[in-house]
Formats: structure tokens, sequence, C-alpha cells
């Protein structure tokens, strides 16, 4: 494309954009400080920790920083997720090395693992939402008509929400198959080691393919490059001069 | 195809989880690592639009200055999902009329094709090109594939002058004819059937053009028959010399010197053309150096070929003057034996007042040897220098102001080297005034 595109600037992506970028923001804020509180790890108000976390971010993206904003932002609002499942270890690590202090094992793994998979699918969203952003901006500099950027963005936020709705329903259905493969344990996730390998298990299949994808599209991404189509005029051409 | 970074960061994060959760036995790092390899895998899975193909119009056109040309392309998508930008580039001098040449197509999965249309046009003569038509396509979640290619072939756009209507010329051209008929006919050429004068038989004489009447007669000493001596077919010809220096590229893309001495050099060959009379041309001065040449012909084919010469036209350093295109041309006139119109500004042969100027010198020169070519034929040529005015205003170029008394003393000097000037002021007068006042005033 020969047209220059703008650099990111607030808030180009219109209004509904910065909308939905603040409204994943809040939830996941607010998810993480209810989490905190509940760990007693928490001395302000969850609202303190809401309008400070976004006064941080916003900074940061005024400073034309998304990608420092946003994966700044990731690790602290996991870690009040990731704490809370520390007491969850089935392999007493925290009582070897003595880390275990101040978290009890009386949470229910079934709601740890819902509020973690929640804040991972909103910090998808919320990277999509800044990919889908960037698209818009870039249709918008390059003067694409408002349809077919329109068309596109609704198109790619369909795709997004079906996305993560496959990903949660596979991450739930891996978890009832860890489940019932655990049957004769009574409490199935907390106890079982099943669970841990099923689940596990399958994860490092899903790494193992994902990767596998990746290097078979870098390769065919390698062949397609030196691929030139050739149009219907030239073809013709051609087989005019071969006659 | 190239690989976008966020999308290994996320990978990344859920090998970390996974890695932790095995670890630790961790049911809710490795539920996260799950999810996050489930919408990896998924937006990995997903590939571009690829075999993109795209078909256009014609690959070559032909449109007036200012006339708009529809751009229709098919585009057809095999496979893939995603976005595709597919954009043409257009020639500096295009103008987007409707329609955008930069669209962006959304492809589900499946066979996917786009009728894409949009209208340019070209304020300027010449020869573009549209190339290759350019896509890129790219993945949804933008973290994944991108690819990029060019398909469609060139189109070539030959953009011509239009050549206002002389009309009122036209009307004029039988009376002129009567008045001056003699005037109008070329000195070499096939007879035609008009008679012009008795004279002497002649060896090689075909014996049906002996006046047998006026051989009876006996009023020769020689006893010679008499032969009708008969006009020749072709008319007095025509040939144009037009500047293309640089010095004629002032002011506006649509009305500078340049834009308008292929105008006047259109209406001439029209005019010339129309009666069937024979017209070359020469423009010199030209971008590439070498100088446009339109070896002499007539009819329509020729006012074609004046056209497309005259769109490809392009001003150039000023390497060389009328004296050598006069040299370079002096075969054609010799044989022609035309009326000759240069088409330039006299204004720029000036240097400074009340010194010699070089080039004017020069110039005076050539008209005179233009003048004398004719003497092969006992006659004189015709040679009509027309002054191009640049544009008055001094946006454009200070101290064009004072181009205007610079002319009128050039144009005496000229004048007294026997070629005959005429000042055309476009912004105030068509050509074709010009050229009618020309035609009624030098019969």
């Amino acid at each position: 494309m020969s047209r220059l595109i703008a650099r990111p600037c607030w808030p180009a992506g219109g209004i509904w954009f910065v909308a939905a970028e603040l409204l994943a923001q809040c939830l996941l804020l607010l998810v993480a400080a209810y989490v905190l509180r509940d760990l007693d790890m928490l001395r302000v108000e969850p609202v303190a920790v809401l309008f400070g976390g976004l006064a941080a971010y916003w900074t940061l993206r005024a400073l034309g920083r998304d990608a420092i904003s946003f994966w700044s932002m990731a690790p602290a609002v996991s870690f009040p997720h990731v704490a809370a499942a520390w007491s969850h270890n089935r392999i007493e690590w925290q009582e070897l090395l003595q880390l275990g202090v101040g978290l009890e094992d009386e949470r229910s793994v079934y709601w740890d693992v819902t509020l973690f998979v929640v804040c991972l699918a909103l910090l998808i969203a919320l990277h999509r939402i800044i990919g889908i952003k960037r698209l818009n901006r870039k249709m918008l500099v390059q003067q694409v008509e408002r349809p077919e950027r329109g068309a596109v963005v609704r198109r790619e936020a369909t795709l997004v929400v079906g996305l993560l709705l496959a990903g949660l329903l596979a991450t739930g259905a891996m978890i009832a198959l860890a489940a019932l493969l655990a049957t004769n344990d009574v409490q199935l996730l907390s106890r079982t080691s099943l669970a841990i390998a099923t689940i596990g298990g399958g994860a490092a299949v899903l790494l193992t393919v994902t990767l596998l994808l990746w290097f078979r599209g870098l390769t065919a991404a390698r062949d397609e490059e030196s691929v030139i189509i050739p149009d219907a005029i030239d073809e013709s051409r051609q087989d005019a001069e071969r006659s | 195809m190239k690989l976008q970074p966020s999308q290994l960061s996320w990978i990344a994060a859920a090998l970390l989880l996974l890695v932790a959760g095995l670890v630790l036995g961790n049911v809710v790092l490795l539920a996260g690592a799950v999810f996050v390899l489930v919408t990896a895998l998924m937006s990995t899975t997903l590939r571009p639009p690829n075999g993109v193909d795209v078909t256009r119009s014609p690959d070559t056109v032909t449109r007036w200055v200012g006339e708009t040309l529809a751009v229709e392309r098919r585009l057809t998508a095999r496979a893939g999902i995603g976005a595709i930008f597919v954009h043409d580039e257009l020639p500096a001098e295009a103008e987007l009329v409707s329609g955008s040449n930069l669209r962006v197509v959304w492809k589900w999965p499946g066979s996917h094709r786009a009728d894409i249309s949009y209208k340019v046009r070209f304020p300027r003569r010449g020869t573009f090109a549209l190339p290759q038509t350019s896509w890129d396509a790219r993945a949804p979640f933008g973290v994944s594939w991108s690819a990029t290619g060019s398909a469609g072939g060139e189109i070539q756009v030959s953009v011509v002058p239009r050549i206002r209507s002389i009309a009122r010329l036209n009307a004029l051209r039988t009376p002129t004819r009567s008045n001056s008929f003699g005037n109008n006919r070329s000195t070499t050429g096939a007879d035609s059937d008009e008679f012009r004068e008795l004279r002497p038989y002649q060896p090689g004489d075909p014996f049906n053009r002996i006046n047998w009447k006026a051989s009876a007669r006996g009023t020769r000493t020689d006893n010679l028959p008499i032969v009708n001596e008969l006009y020749p077919e072709a008319k007095r010809g025509a040939w144009i010399f037009l500047d293309t220096a640089t010095y004629m590229d002032v002011g506006s893309p649509l009305s500078n010197p340049l834009e308008h001495s292929v105008e006047a050099s259109g209406a001439l060959a029209q005019y010339y053309l129309g009666r069937g009379s024979t017209v070359g041309a020469y423009a010199f001065n030209s971008l590439d150096g070498r100088g446009g040449l339109l070896t002499p012909d007539s009819g329509r084919t020729q006012f074609r070929r004046l056209v497309q010469m005259l769109a490809g036209l392009k001003p150039g350093a000023s390497q060389e003057d009328l004296l050598q295109a006069t040299e370079r041309c002096k075969s054609f006139l010799l044989r022609l034996q035309p009326d000759v119109f240069v088409i330039t500004r006299l204004d720029v042969q000036y240097d400074r007042p009340g010194e010699t100027s070089a080039s004017l010198e020069r110039f005076k020169t050539a008209i005179r040897r233009l003048v004398s070519l004719g003497a092969a034929a006992n006659r004189r040529n015709r040679v009509c220098v027309v002054h191009v005015s640049p544009p008055q205003s001094a946006e454009f170029a200070p101290g064009l102001r004072w181009s205007g008394w610079e002319a009128q003393l050039i144009a005496a000097e000229v004048a007294r080297a026997s070629a005959r000037v005429i000042e055309w002021e476009p912004e105030a007068e068509e050509f074709a005034s010009v050229l009618l006042r020309y035609v009624t005033t030098d019969r």
C-alpha cells in the first residue's frame, strides 16, 4: 500500500471502540480487585484499583505505547488469579518452599478456574479490540469508505466473539472430560492427579498442534511468496504468442 | 506472508501456564493454558485469503483530456478468511472522480468474487500507466498471517488533447478558396483535372494533354504543340514547429503556453487537413531530447497521428533551437514547400533591454532560412510565428508581466525577417478566432 499509515492516537478508533476497551479494562480490574480482596491482599477499595489501573493504562496509551500498556496490564490483572490458584497446587511445592503463607485451600477450584479463564478471555478481547482499532484507523487513513470499514470491523468482532466462545466451550469440555475420567474421586478436580494429567496432556497436545501449524504455515508462506498469479489477460496473451 | 509477534506472545504465555500448571499440579493454570491454546490454535488455523486473481478492463485505452475513465475490476479469492485490501496505484496526474482505488473486501470461507469499479479523470494529456492491482490479504484476529501480491495486468492510458472545433473556419473555407485559388495549390504532387494555363510541349508530357485546337492555330514559330498545364492534385501543405521547452510549461496544468500550443497545433492541422492539404510537424525541446517528428501526410489518419504525438509531448530542457529544428526538417520542407507555423514564446528570446540576444539572432536566422527554403520552387515560403502569451498572473511566474512589451519588440524584429507574427493571448480569445483572422487577412 502506498499510502502512509498514521500513528495511533486517542480516540481515533471511534467512541464504540473506546467504550468497548474501557468496559473490558473495567471488568478485568474489578475482577482482579475482587480476587485480591477475597485473598485479604487488598487494603484499598476496588474502585481505587479500578481508577489507578485505568489511569496507568491510558497514560501509557496517550504516550503512544499501545503494546507496553497492554502487556504490562496483562500480568498485573493476572497476578491475583495466579495467587488465588496457588492454594490449588497438587504438588506441594508451596509447603516445601514455605510459600503458602496466607493462602488457604478452602477456595472453590471451579470458581477460581472460571475467574481465571474469564480474565484471560477479557485480555484476549482487549487485545483484539486494540487490534481492530488499529485496523480501523489504518482504513480510515487510507480513506476506505465507511460501509466497507464497518463491514470489516463488524466481521472481525463477530469472529472474535466466536473465537472466545469456542475457547470457553473447549476449555469447559476439557475440564468436564477430566472430571469424567476421574469419577472415582469424590472431589473431582481438587484431589485427583488424573485431572491434572488429562488437562495437562490435552494442553500439551494443543500446544504441539499449534506449533506444528505455525511451522507448516511458515513453510507454506515461503512457497507462496514466490508464486505470481497470472491474470486472464496475461494468459490469453501468452496463448496468442504460443499459437 | 509474515509472522506477527503478538500471536507468538500468546503462545509463549500459554506455554508458561502449561509448564507452571504441570510443575505445580495446578488445574487453574492448566485450564488457563488450555483456553489460550485453543484460541491460539483456532486463529492459527485460519489462513488469510489467497489465490487472489484480478481481471481488469482493456489494457490500452484512449481518452480525451478531462474525460473520465471507468476502471472495472473483478477480484476472485479462492481460499482463506479475512480482509483483502485491493489497491490500484494511480499516476500523480490522475484525479479520482468517483469510487475508490483502494477497497477492502471481506472474504468468508469458499470462493469469493467481488466487482470493484471507480472512475478516474486525467486533466493533462500524456501517456499514463495504471500498474497491476496490488492486494494485501489479512487473516482475521490480525495476529496470524498476511499475504500480498499483485495481479490484473497494466492499463496503458493515452490521454489525447481536445482540439476545439473550427466550424467558423470551415464556413469560411469556400469563399477563401475561390478568392485565392492559386495560393492554396501545392507546387508538387500529382495533377488534378483543373486547368491552369497553356504552355509549349515538353518531352515527357502525355499526349492526351495536347490542346489540339490551340496547337492548330500555329502561333508558335518552333511548331511545338501546345499542352494544357493542370493544377497539381494536392493543396499547399503546412508544417508546424512546436516549441516544447520548459519555459512553455508555466502556469496551471490546464492553462499554460504548452497546452495552448498543443491546442493551436491541433487547430492548424484540423484546418489544413480538412481542406485536403498535407501536414507535417516537429516538436523540439521535448523531454527525451530527440524531438517529435510527424512525417508529412494528409487525411484523417494524419490527424490521429498528430493527436497521438501531441498527447505524448512533455516539456524538456531548451537544448534545440528553431535553427537546428529547421535543419533537421529541411528535406521535408524542401519537398513540401509548405506554409510554416512556428508556435513558441517570443519573449524568451529576449535577454536584456538594449542588448543583442544571441538566441534572437539565431531565431531570425532560422526564419530567413525557412523563407528561403522555398527558393528551389521559385517562391518564398510563408512563415508565421505564433507567440503564445504566458499567463499574466504574477502567481505563476513573477516578472511575466514584462513579457508583453518584450514580445512586441521581438515581434517587430521577427517581422523584419519576413515572418508574420501572430500574438495570441489564450486567456482572451480562442485560437480558432486567431486562425480566422489569419486566414481572412492573409489571402
